[in-house]
């Protein structure tokens, strides 16, 4: 008599094996995780760039207009939560995601003369500039368009990262001209007001 | 002992252990396979993710806290995925043969590791809350009742020796 326990190691087997199958089709040759059409096309302030993000076109960084445009750097770098122009030197999010979608950020500086992407800060969001023209970032954070609440995937990515949480974060400081960390401190009111605390006062403000 | 609804099918508690860990790995698969066709699915809660929660209580928390790292350093679902399905093969293969060989000392090895899980789920750990409640009690009655099913299986190994 078959032993019950190898029986269903062979169905685990097969499952496997239909599984490898299943996502080949549906993740690699249809490409159906990728599924929102969007085509925007949002110029630097302060220089000729923009950033494009485009289900129509490759993402990544463009020179010229949004109808005759060049394509710089590819990446899915993003503007909508904050940017940054100074000097050659360009401040923006990075997006990445997982291979089912969950969407993770980098802030990134990129030299628009060499093209060359540095990373300043993994699993972070650049908000922007305050009033003294330092950069503000929060770092440790999970989007909100991941619908951390309730998505199971972003508990179990968190689960391994101290940092990483859903509604408290680290506000982190950084130098525009050298992308340097300056000051830190812990947020843990999921960014209640955070234009008012954090990008409408000085550096100097927020220390106290 | 023996468990079965009939003598062709019967399983010793070492069996069904093995089985309970196969069966909580397939749980968490089965969201990570619907995923790519309904992506919805991770804006709300759902019986599937219920399940996700629960598949990844009742595993040993050294594996879940592998398979997270594993995730964060790959982006990959379909990785992590294919690990947990593998892991959970390879654990069934290998109990196969090392309780056919040496089912005392299997077991005796089991019985320790449950014991090691249970050790580290009484720590105040983030993983030991992350999928909150009821998923961490169920997953906690889940060891109990593991270690229960060695614990008579090595009850009655000894009686009938």
């Amino acid at each position: 008599m078959e032993s019950p326990k190898f029986s269903f190691n062979a169905f685990l087997l097969v499952v496997i094996i239909f599984s490898a199958l299943l996502f080949f089709v549906t993740v690699k040759v249809m490409d159906i995780a990728d599924r929102t059409p969007v085509n925007s096309f949002t110029p630097i302030e302060g220089t000729e760039l923009a950033v494009r993000y485009s289900s129509l076109e490759p993402n990544g960084i463009y020179t010229g207009t949004e109808n005759v445009n060049t394509l710089l750097l590819e990446g899915n770098f993003g503007t909508d939560w904050g940017a940054a122009a100074i000097g050659s030197k360009l401040y923006l999010n990075h997006y990445r995601t997982t291979d089912l979608g969950v969407l993770l950020s980098d802030v990134v500086c990129v030299d628009a003369d060499t093209l060359q992407e540095t990373v300043l800060l993994r699993d972070a969001v650049l908000r922007g500039r305050c009033a003294s023209g330092e950069l503000v970032c929060l770092s440790g954070v999970l989007l909100s368009a991941n619908y951390p609440e309730e998505n199971a995937l972003c508990r179990l990515y968190s689960l391994t990262d101290t940092a990483l949480t859903q509604s408290g974060a680290k506000v982190c400081y950084l130098d525009p001209d050298s992308g340097q960390l300056l000051f830190e401190l812990q947020d843990d009111t999921a960014g209640a007001d955070f234009e008012a605390r954090f990008l409408e006062r000085t550096l100097a403000e927020v220390r106290g | 002992m023996k468990f079965g609804f009939d003598n062709r099918r019967q399983l010793t508690g070492a069996d069904l252990y093995v089985r309970i860990f196969q069966v909580a790995s397939l749980l968490p698969a089965l969201y990570i396979l619907i995923l790519p066709g309904y992506p919805g699915i991770v804006t709300h809660r759902s019986v599937l993710s219920a399940l996700f929660g629960l598949g990844f209580s009742a595993l040993p928390r050294t594996e879940t806290l592998l398979l997270s790292l594993l995730y964060r350093r790959t982006g990959s679902e379909i990785l992590m995925f294919f690990a947990l399905l593998l892991a959970a093969l390879m654990f069934g293969i290998l109990s196969k043969r090392l309780l056919a060989r040496t089912p005392r000392a299997t077991r005796l090895v089991c019985a320790l590791l449950i014991c090691a899980d249970f050790a580290l789920r009484l720590l105040p750990l983030r993983v030991n809350t992350a999928f909150g409640q009821p998923y961490s009690a169920i997953g906690f009655a889940v060891r109990v009742l593991c270690l229960a099913l060695i614990a008579m299986d090595l009850n009655a190994a000894k009686q009938s020796s």
